[in-house]
C-alpha cells in the first residue's frame, strides 16, 4: 500500500508553507490593464488588485484615475497623484497603468515587446481577452511550464512525443527567460490543418520571456518546418484569485487561414488551461504541509517562485527599486531568438 | 463519526468505468477512484504532488497507471508511487519518494468502499439485500449524517420519496435494537386507502426504518400486513464536503408478488423509485419538523436502563 502518510494525518495545520501565490501584490510596475482600442471617450473601468481604475480619453489622450471624472471629488491614495490620477501610458496597443508610487513611474520600466509594433497597429482579430480563475502568478507559471501543453492543449499544439526535450532557463532580478527546444516533436494539428504544414514531426523552439512584476509574457515560437508565432500574454491581476488575460497574437507572418484562426484558438487554450488552473488555485490555500514536487522541466517555475518571493521580500523591507540587471525596456529580440534558426 | 470503522462508500460500482477516474470528497479527504488495466478498483489522493491539480481530471494509461491531465505524471494505483514523468530521458529516473497517498478500496454489494484509515485492515461487512437491484443511484443531501439520520427517524417522507405510498406520522413500533440494527416502524398507506387516518383500523402497510450498526447505512422497507417485505432500499451514507451527505441507494423488490409489488414496479418504471432519496428536500418543512423518535433516541442513550443496550447515538459514543 502507500508509502506516504494520509493527507489528513500530517500534523497540525500550518498558517503558510512553501509557495502560496497571489497573496501579496508586487508593486511599482507597469501593468497592461486594457487594449487601447477598448478605451474610448466614454469612461470605463478595470479592476486591478481589487481597485477600480477608471479609464477614458481626453482629446485622444489616455487618462486613468481612481474615480470617474463625472463623479464629484477625487479619491487620493498613495498610488495616485494629488488629483487622484494614476500614471498611464499607451504602448504596443495596450494601456499600461502604474501600480505603485507614482513618483517612481518611469517610461523606461515599460516592458519591451520587440515582436509587436510599438504603436499597436495590428488587425483587431489578433487581440483578445479572456479570464482565468487563479492569481496571475499561477497563470504565469502555467505559461512557463510548457510541458502541460502536450497534455492540456494536445489537440491544438501536438502531443508529448519528441526525440529530445531540453529546457534552459536564464533570469535577472526582474525577468525570466525559458527556452524549450524539442527535436522531432509531433506536429501541431492546428498548423497541419490551417497553416499548410505537411510534416508529421517538427523541430520546435519555444521562448518565453517573463516580466515578473508586470505579469507580462513575451512569447516567440519557432517551428521547423513551419512558421514563427509571436505572442504577448498579459495576466492582469484583477483580484487575488482571478486575472484578466489580455493577449495579442501577432500572426501577420503566417499564411491564411492560420493567421485568422490561431488568435481565436487562444480562447480554447485559455478554457483548457482554466480547466486545470481553477481547481489548482484553491489548493494552494489548503493547510497541507507538503511541498510541490518538481521535475527538471520545472526549472523555470522554480526560479519564478524564488524571484517573486525575492521581490516581495525586498518590497517588505521598503525597497521598490529595480536592480541594474533588470533592463526592462532593453531590446529583447535576441533574448527571444527572433530570426534565429533552431539548430 | 465513529473511529472503529473508517470504510466509507464512495461510489456505485456502475459509476467507476474503465479509463474514467472519478473524484469524490469523503470525510474531509479528496480521493480519486478508478479501475486499473486489470479492472481492479484503486483509490488515490486526488491531488497531483507536482502542481496540485486533481488527478480525477486525468486518464488511465494502458499500463493501468493514473496519468495527471495537466503535465502527465503517472501514478501506480496500488502504491501511489509516481511511475513516469513525460519526456525524461532513459537515463533519468523518477525519484522513489515521488508519489501520492494510496487508499485501500474494495467492491462490496454494488458499492465501492474506501478506507481512510491505514490502520483499519478489516474489510467492512456489508449487509447484502435480497432480490435483484431494480434501481440505484447517488443523491447528495445538504445535511450532515447525524442530522440526516435524525430526520429519517422523525420525518422520513421529507427525505425519501414514497412514490404512491403515503408514509404517515403514526408510529407503530418504537425504535429498538434488533440484531445490532436500530429499527422502528410507522404506518404507511396505499393510495386506495382513505386519507383520514382516524378511520383506519388496520395497518395494512408498514414503513420500517433500520439504521444498521455503525450508523452509516440504513434500510428503508415497505412491509405488507402479513410481514412480507415488498420493497427495500439500502442507503449507504458518507460525509461529503460542506456538510453534505452522499447517499448511495439501491432498491430491491424482494416480495413474492401481489398488487402491491405490481404497483411499486410501476412506480419504479415511471422513474419514481419508492424509498429513494428525494432529489429536492423541503428545507422549510425540515426546519419545522418536530423532534420525534430522534429525541426519544437521544434520551434513551442517556437512560439506557429503559431499553437495555438500545439506541446508542453518535453523541453518546463521543
Amino acid at each position: 500500500m502507500s508509502t506516504l502518510s494520509s493527507p489528513m494525518s500530517q500534523g497540525s495545520p500550518v498558517p503558510s508553507y512553501d509557495w502560496v501565490p497571489g497573496q501579496t501584490p508586487m508593486r511599482d510596475a507597469w501593468i497592461p490593464i486594457a487594449h487601447s482600442v477598448h478605451i474610448t471617450d466614454n469612461v470605463s473601468w478595470r479592476p486591478l488588485h481589487s481597485r477600480r481604475y477608471y479609464l477614458w480619453r481626453e482629446q485622444g489622450h489616455i487618462r486613468a484615475a481612481s474615480t470617474s471624472p463625472v463623479a464629484s471629488g477625487a479619491e487620493v491614495s498613495l498610488f495616485t497623484d494629488e488629483r487622484g490620477c494614476y500614471p498611464v501610458v499607451e504602448r504596443y496597443g495596450m494601456v499600461w497603468v502604474w501600480y505603485g508610487n507614482p513618483d517612481n513611474a518611469r517610461l523606461s520600466l515599460v516592458p519591451n515587446l520587440p515582436h509587436l509594433p510599438e504603436d499597436g497597429n495590428l488587425p483587431g482579430y489578433m487581440r483578445g481577452q479572456t479570464r482565468l480563475h487563479c492569481c496571475s502568478e499561477l497563470a504565469m507559471e502555467n505559461l512557463m511550464d510548457l510541458t502541460h501543453a502536450d497534455f492540456v492543449h494536445s489537440d491544438l499544439l501536438g502531443d508529448s512525443l519528441t526525440d529530445d526535450d531540453v529546457v534552459t532557463v536564464d533570469s535577472t532580478s526582474e525577468t525570466i527567460t525559458m527556452v524549450r527546444t524539442c527535436l522531432n516533436k509531433s506536429a501541431a494539428p492546428i498548423q497541419q490543418r490551417a497553416a499548410g504544414i505537411k510534416a508529421d514531426r517538427q523541430n520546435v523552439r519555444f521562448t518565453i520571456h517573463i516580466y515578473v512584476r508586470s505579469h507580462v509574457a513575451a512569447i516567440h515560437s519557432r517551428f521547423e518546418p513551419g512558421l514563427e508565432v509571436n505572442m504577448v500574454h498579459c495576466s492582469t491581476p484583477e483580484t487575488r484569485d482571478s486575472n484578466r488575460v489580455n493577449f495579442i497574437q501577432n500572426t501577420s507572418q503566417a499564411r491564411r487561414p492560420y493567421r485568422w484562426l490561431f488568435p481565436f484558438a487562444s480562447h480554447k487554450i485559455a478554457a483548457q488551461d482554466d480547466y486545470a488552473l481553477k481547481p489548482q488555485a484553491p489548493r494552494y490555500h489548503q493547510q497541507i504541509r507538503r511541498r510541490d514536487m518538481h521535475s527538471r522541466f520545472d526549472t523555470a517555475s522554480i526560479r519564478y517562485r524564488q524571484l517573486v518571493q525575492d521581490i516581495l521580500a525586498r518590497q517588505a523591507d521598503g525597497d521598490f527599486s529595480y536592480e541594474s540587471d533588470a533592463l526592462i525596456s532593453g531590446d529583447k529580440s535576441s533574448v527571444l531568438g527572433m530570426g534565429k534558426p533552431i539548430r | 463519526m465513529t473511529s472503529r470503522n473508517q470504510w466509507w462508500p464512495v461510489a456505485l460500482i456502475s459509476e467507476v468505468q474503465a479509463n474514467t477516474p472519478i473524484g469524490v470528497s469523503v470525510a474531509g479527504e479528496e480521493i480519486v477512484v478508478f479501475r486499473d488495466n486489470t479492472g481492479t478498483v484503486r483509490a488515490l489522493e486526488n491531488r497531483c504532488p507536482h502542481r496540485r491539480v486533481p488527478l480525477s481530471l486525468g486518464k488511465v494509461r494502458p499500463e493501468g497507471w493514473l496519468q495527471c491531465g495537466y503535465h502527465g505524471w503517472s501514478f501506480d494505483g496500488a502504491t501511489g508511487q509516481c511511475k513516469a514523468i513525460p519526456n525524461l530521458r532513459q537515463s533519468e529516473q523518477v525519484p522513489g519518494a515521488y508519489g501520492v497517498y494510496a487508499y485501500r478500496a474494495v467492491e462490496q454489494n454494488g458499492l465501492i468502499y474506501v478506507s481512510t484509515d491505514a490502520e483499519v485492515l478489516e474489510v467492512p461487512a456489508i449487509r447484502a439485500g435480497n432480490g435483484e437491484v431494480l434501481a440505484s443511484g447517488r443523491q447528495m443531501i445538504g445535511l450532515g449524517m447525524e442530522e440526516l439520520l435524525a430526520a429519517l427517524l422523525d420525518g422520513p417522507d421529507l427525505l425519501a420519496q414514497s412514490a404512491g405510498v403515503r408514509l404517515s406520522d403514526i408510529l407503530v413500533a418504537d425504535p429498538e435494537r434488533r440484531e445490532g440494527a436500530l429499527v422502528m416502524e410507522r404506518a404507511a398507506f396505499w393510495p386506495s386507502q382513505m386519507p383520514f387516518y382516524g378511520f383506519v383500523h388496520q395497518y395494512r402497510l408498514l414503513f420500517r426504518l433500520a439504521i444498521l450498526p455503525g450508523d452509516r447505512e440504513c434500510e428503508l422497507s415497505l412491509v405488507a400486513e402479513g410481514g412480507e417485505v415488498l420493497a427495500t432500499a439500502h442507503w449507504a451514507m458518507a460525509p461529503s464536503a460542506r456538510g453534505v451527505t452522499a447517499i448511495f441507494w439501491q432498491l430491491r423488490l424482494p416480495g413474492a408478488g401481489g398488487m402491491g409489488r405490481l404497483w411499486l414496479q410501476l412506480c419504479q418504471r415511471l422513474g419514481k423509485a419508492p424509498l429513494a432519496p428525494r432529489s429536492r428536500v423541503d428545507f422549510q418543512a425540515l426546519s419545522t419538523l418536530l423532534a420525534g423518535p430522534s429525541h426519544y433516541w437521544t434520551r434513551q442513550a442517556e437512560s439506557p436502563s429503559l431499553y437495555g443496550d438500545l439506541l446508542l447515538t453518535q453523541r453518546a459514543k463521543r
